[in-house]
């Protein structure tokens, strides 16, 4: 009987301490901080993608390859997609951008390799230097949400 | 080798396991040789078992530096993340080496090695101090031959998983850099392990099933482990147990799917991120439920351990109290890790 006892009061004693645990925890972490929308990582802002979905809600992200994971799950397409042009860190609707694979790794952590630029002789310039190919409309990065807007193929 | 506070003491402890394992390893086996020459008689195996203390005793100084391993083997881990650009996290170390043709190609099997060693061991250990218990308690320590044969497979295996850890240590890896990226590519991709499992079970936005298949598997466990152990007091027959380990071994794979597909991104905050290695800097106190749960499954397992490998005429009646002992102290961990789980994921 004084086991049984001793078991319930330490069951009881222990689960008091776990779910204090869990909420001291969330609650000493606090928001998780700013950062890539899919990852949390940092963005730097050469590489930034910027996507308003179909709520009209922002999303901003550290690289192509992380906003096209998030829009694969994403039900309805999004209202806007913003890109960064390298050259000079402007922000340029992705529709309008042109895209270069190349060998130079724009975040190792997902390992894209696929660049940003607006005009085409800034596109070919990174492909003749890094080994890369500017890709056509058809294999763009956002063709599956995005209507073509560049208009010169 | 990358020298930091995590990897001295993770050398320090390793080179003290390897050197432990092998004398644990030499007297075994010189008692195991014993033990088959004397075993005939009850005088000869009291005898043994007289002669057995050191060997015991360093047996339960390897058992609680295997166990202590384990988590310092991640804090190592976690501490070698800021080395590289482009690491994240354990996930992004862990696959340090990839594709290199230097001794580094070796990190990360050795790593994996050891992700499955280190659990391994630590039910080893438990399942050899859980029949040196029962046999401890008998007149004529009739066991000691399965106590001294399970000893030398903990030993076996502390011996290669401590050696592994070394190895793993001393390879280079520094100049290595990640060639497959980090937890994104791996975890929430599209293509990712889960998705051989249904998408009704993972699918972000429609994962009511695995809700209801976790809680009602984890929570059946409680009531089965807390039932089984009523009965075991009241003379279950061991075959009894069979389901229940059962049970406890389906919730793993379950526990694991659910973690990854559903607490981390929740705990985390990040809908899309699966990768349950970041759990490790930014919700630590989460690990807590992991080990309680890994914890309730080593207990199931040490009660079937007992009841089967500890059974026969002497040791049988001491069983019962045993796995009855085991089998509460897996209701109370099931029951404390799905408490603190709920908890965490209801605050998140």
């Amino acid at each position: 009987m004084m086991a049984r006892r001793t078991f319930w009061g330490s069951t009881l004693a222990g689960l008091v301490v776990v779910a204090s645990l869990a909420a001291v925890g969330h609650w000493a972490r606090g928001h998780p901080a700013g950062g890539c929308a899919l990852d949390g990582s940092p963005i730097d802002p050469v590489y930034r993608v910027a996507i308003v979905d179909a709520r009209g809600n922002s999303h901003e992200f550290c690289c192509l390859t992380c906003a096209r994971m998030w829009l694969d799950r994403q039900s309805t397409p999004p209202r806007a997609v913003t890109v960064t042009d390298e050259t000079s860190g402007e922000r340029i609707d992705a529709a309008a951008a042109y895209y270069v694979r190349s060998a130079v790794v724009t975040r190792a952590a997902t390992g894209n390799r696929i660049h940003v630029f607006r005009n085409r002789a800034d596109a070919e310039k990174h492909a003749d230097a890094c080994a890369g190919y500017v890709l056509s409309e058809a294999e763009g990065p956002f063709r599956p949400w995005l209507r073509p807007a560049r208009g010169d193929e | 080798m990358i020298l930091n506070a995590y990897a001295v003491l993770d050398a320090f402890v390793g080179l003290l396991r390897l050197g432990l394992g092998l004398v644990v390893l030499a007297l075994g086996v010189t008692a195991w040789r014993t033990w088959q020459r004397r075993a005939a008689t009850p005088e000869g195996r009291t005898a043994l078992e007289d002669r057995c203390y050191l060997l015991f005793l360093l047996g339960g100084f390897l058992l609680c530096l295997n166990v202590i391993a384990w988590p310092i083997y991640y804090m190592l881990l976690q501490s070698y993340v800021p080395e590289w650009p482009g690491v994240m996290c354990i996930y992004g170390v862990t696959r340090i080496g990839a594709d290199s043709l230097g001794p580094s190609r070796f990190l990360p099997p050795l790593v994996t090695a050891l992700q499955v060693a280190k659990p391994a061991l630590a039910f080893l250990s438990g399942a050899w101090f859980v029949l040196y218990l029962v046999n401890r308690h008998t007149r004529t320590a009739p066991l000691t031959g399965r106590v001294l044969l399970v000893l030398l497979a903990a030993g076996l295996l502390a011996v290669a998983d401590s050696a592994a850890e070394v190895a793993y240590l001393a390879i280079p890896k520094k100049e290595e850099f990640p060639s497959a990226g980090c937890c994104t590519e791996a975890f929430d991709a599209e293509s990712r392990a889960t998705r051989f499992l249904p998408a009704a079970l993972v699918n972000e936005n429609e994962n009511g099933w695995l809700y209801a298949v976790y809680y009602a598997l984890n929570g059946g466990l409680v009531l089965a482990a807390g039932g089984c152990a009523w009965l075991c007091r009241r003379g279950l027959p061991r075959g009894w147990l069979v389901p229940l380990l059962l049970g406890a071994a389906a919730a793993v794979p379950v526990n694991a799917v659910f973690l990854i597909e559903v607490a981390a991104p929740r705990l985390l905050g990040r809908p899309y991120h699966h990768c349950p290695y970041d759990l490790v800097p930014k919700a630590p106190e989460s690990l807590l439920a992991v080990a309680l749960f890994l914890g309730g499954t080593f207990a199931v397992g040490w009660a079937c351990v007992a009841a089967w490998l500890g059974d026969g005429p002497e040791a049988g009646p001491l069983l019962p109290g045993m796995t009855g002992r085991l089998l509460q102290a897996a209701v109370f961990a099931y029951l404390l890790s799905l408490v603190m789980m709920s908890v965490e994921l209801a605050v998140a």
